[in-house]
């Protein structure tokens, strides 16, 4: 290697070698890092990365030394979704070396709200492709490689490159350990508890530790498990609730902005992590409130020795990915649940309902809407009544009161209708056909047996009779 | 005499105290212990357990004499894991806060 020193002989060494015990002497050790063709020196950065991340060098706390550990380090986000997504961009754009993505969906237009990453032309394409395709419009083509991977084998950072590796069939019971194996961190950016769990016991087995983020509603949360002889998921709650019992943003739905602002914070803690830098939240978590804009950051328990992933004695992996069936059950995200089966002549299918709304039809159908009022206000079928079943059926009590008045009403109806020749139908709708079952089961004793249920929902009547009606 | 507490609900939970996320209890001191001792957490939960309106909820939120798995217990803003559990001492100006885990992304 050669050095570029002013010639000068020993007083000049001398006075050179004073002058950096003055100075602390940290920076620009050329014996160390000069680049052999440069006439510049530094801790390693190339002449393009000093370019595009001389801004977190300036930051005093962070510097050189943490911004090239963070280009030679890889990180591994799975699910490139609403948390995914920002995420992936920041530690793009932050210049981590090796970013694998790993995601087995498609991009739904329901996501575009939440997923900037897509564009409406990615609709029905896999995340993964799309994802790669915007990241690398955010870097130099020249720079760019990209790994199609689906191995355990170990990429090289390579100074000056920054590398994707896609991990497209998303992550299984079987493939998790070796996903995760070659990355120096991993975000957890998934939308289940199943995988959730999966992926902290992948984590502990490896050592990676494993920034989690989640979000639903109005309201996120983050922490970092398996860090510095943290906690890990599995500390906290040992075990996986019944998926049925958690709220999804399917059901729940969710505002874009919080798991963005969750995501982007897991790219933060992610390069605290890869860089060593502040005080990550191993051992706390945040919890964020968009609706009141309050926070706070609670602290945890620490590593349990009895937990069953990274305890003292730790169970059989291959034992804790089971789901715990029925440990607690579902809450208040309306349908989605299976619900007991019922009688066939209790059910409509989409195209006899279409058949009955006929002009020509001599059948009366008043329409029920039982999904909450926000879905009726935002899609239902013309002239549809709303009775949120959540709200209005599944309380019995309440309909005991009204009980006297509708079955009046409904009497009044059929006969009215009989009087024009007609027979009277009460059909009750939701999206997929689960909750207007239970509406059927809570109507039927008042009403009467012309009480059905639309089956499949509202999914089925675009399925099978409108198409033009919205999907979501 | 009665013990006055900030209870939080989120995640979810508040759903079943009429969507209130920010409570203010009293919660009277049992017998047992003196004032100056205030309530422990299992009175709190007995005491929150009476406000559940609907019997379907009550499983959304305690399980037993305890909180269900996937709500975490924060007593002042610390886990109460490390504040002595469903023993815990609480004393009139007290913070607990139940915060259900949440997996949506």
């Amino acid at each position: 290697m050669s050095k570029k020193r002013p010639r000068g002989g020993a007083s000049c060494d001398a006075l050179a070698a004073q002058l950096r015990q003055l100075n602390g002497a940290t920076q620009c050790d050329d014996s160390a890092h000069s680049t052999a063709s440069a006439g510049w020196c530094g801790v390693g950065l190339t002449a393009e990365e000093v370019a595009r991340f001389s801004r977190p060098c300036l930051v005093k706390s962070f510097g050189p030394t943490r911004q090239l550990r963070l280009c030679r380090s890889k990180a591994l986000v799975v699910g490139v979704g609403g948390l995914g997504s920002p995420a992936a961009t920041y530690l793009t754009t932050s210049g981590v070396g090796v970013l694998g993505l790993c995601d087995f969906d498609t991009v739904d237009a329901s996501n575009l709200h939440r997923q900037p990453l897509y564009k409406r032309e990615d609709v029905g394409q896999p995340k993964v492709a799309c994802a790669v395709k915007r990241l690398s419009e955010l870097v130099d083509a020249s720079a760019l490689r990209v790994h199609k991977s689906e191995g355990c084998d170990s990429l090289e950072t390579v100074p000056g490159t920054f590398s994707i590796r896609t991990h497209e069939s998303g992550l299984t019971r079987d493939n998790a350990r070796d996903v995760v194996r070659d990355y120096d961190v991993v975000l957890d950016c998934t939308d289940n508890p199943r995988t959730r769990y999966l992926l902290n016991d992948a984590c502990v087995l490896e050592g990676k530790p494993l920034v989690y983020g989640a979000s639903v509603g109005m309201e996120g949360q983050l922490t970092v498990y398996h860090h510095n002889g943290g906690p890990c998921l599995r500390c906290i709650f040992p075990e996986p609730l019944d998926a049925d019992a958690c709220d999804v943003c399917s059901d729940t739905g969710v505002l874009g902005f919080v798991p963005g602002l969750i995501g982007v914070m897991q790219a933060q803690e992610a390069i605290k992590v890869l860089t060593n830098f502040g005080t990550t939240l191993s051992g706390r978590m945040l919890h964020y409130d968009a609706e009141d804009a309050r926070q706070f950051v609670a602290k945890l328990r620490g590593r349990r020795p009895g937990c069953a992933s990274c305890g003292d004695s730790p169970t059989d992996p291959s034992s804790l990915d089971e789901p715990t069936a029925g440990k607690a059950s579902a809450v208040t995200a309306s349908c989605k649940s299976a619900v007991p089966s019922t009688p066939a002549d209790h059910r409509w299918s989409a195209s006899r309902l279409s058949t009955a709304l006929r002009h020509d039809s001599r059948e009366r159908v008043v329409l029920v809407d039982v999904r909450t009022p926000n879905q009726h206000a935002m899609c239902a079928l013309p002239e549809s009544i709303s009775i949120p079943y959540e709200t209005c059926l599944a309380d019995s009590d309440a309909l005991k009161v009204a009980s006297r008045s509708l079955a009046e009403a409904a009497a009044n109806a059929a006969t009215e209708a009989s009087d024009h020749g007609r027979t009277l139908h009460v059909v009750c709708y939701c999206r997929r056909g689960n909750d207007s079952q239970l509406a059927v089961a809570a109507l039927r004793p008042i009403l009467g047996a012309h009480v059905v249920d639309l089956e499949g929902g509202l999914n089925a009547w675009r399925r099978d009779v409108d198409n033009t009606f919205p999907l979501y | 005499m009665s013990t006055r507490l900030f209870v939080e609900f989120t995640g979810g939970l508040e759903a079943i105290f009429d969507n209130q996320k920010q409570t203010e209890q009293h919660v009277a001191t049992e017998s047992s212990q003196t004032p100056q001792e205030g309530v422990s957490m299992r009175t709190l939960l007995r005491h929150l357990g009476k406000q559940i309106k609907k019997p379907q909820d009550v499983q959304l939120m305690l399980a037993g004499d305890t909180v269900r798995p996937g709500v975490l217990v924060l007593v002042n803003e610390t886990d109460w894991e490390l504040t002595g559990g469903i023993d815990t001492m609480l004393n009139d100006g007290d913070c607990v806060a139940f915060v259900s885990t949440l997996h949506g992304g």
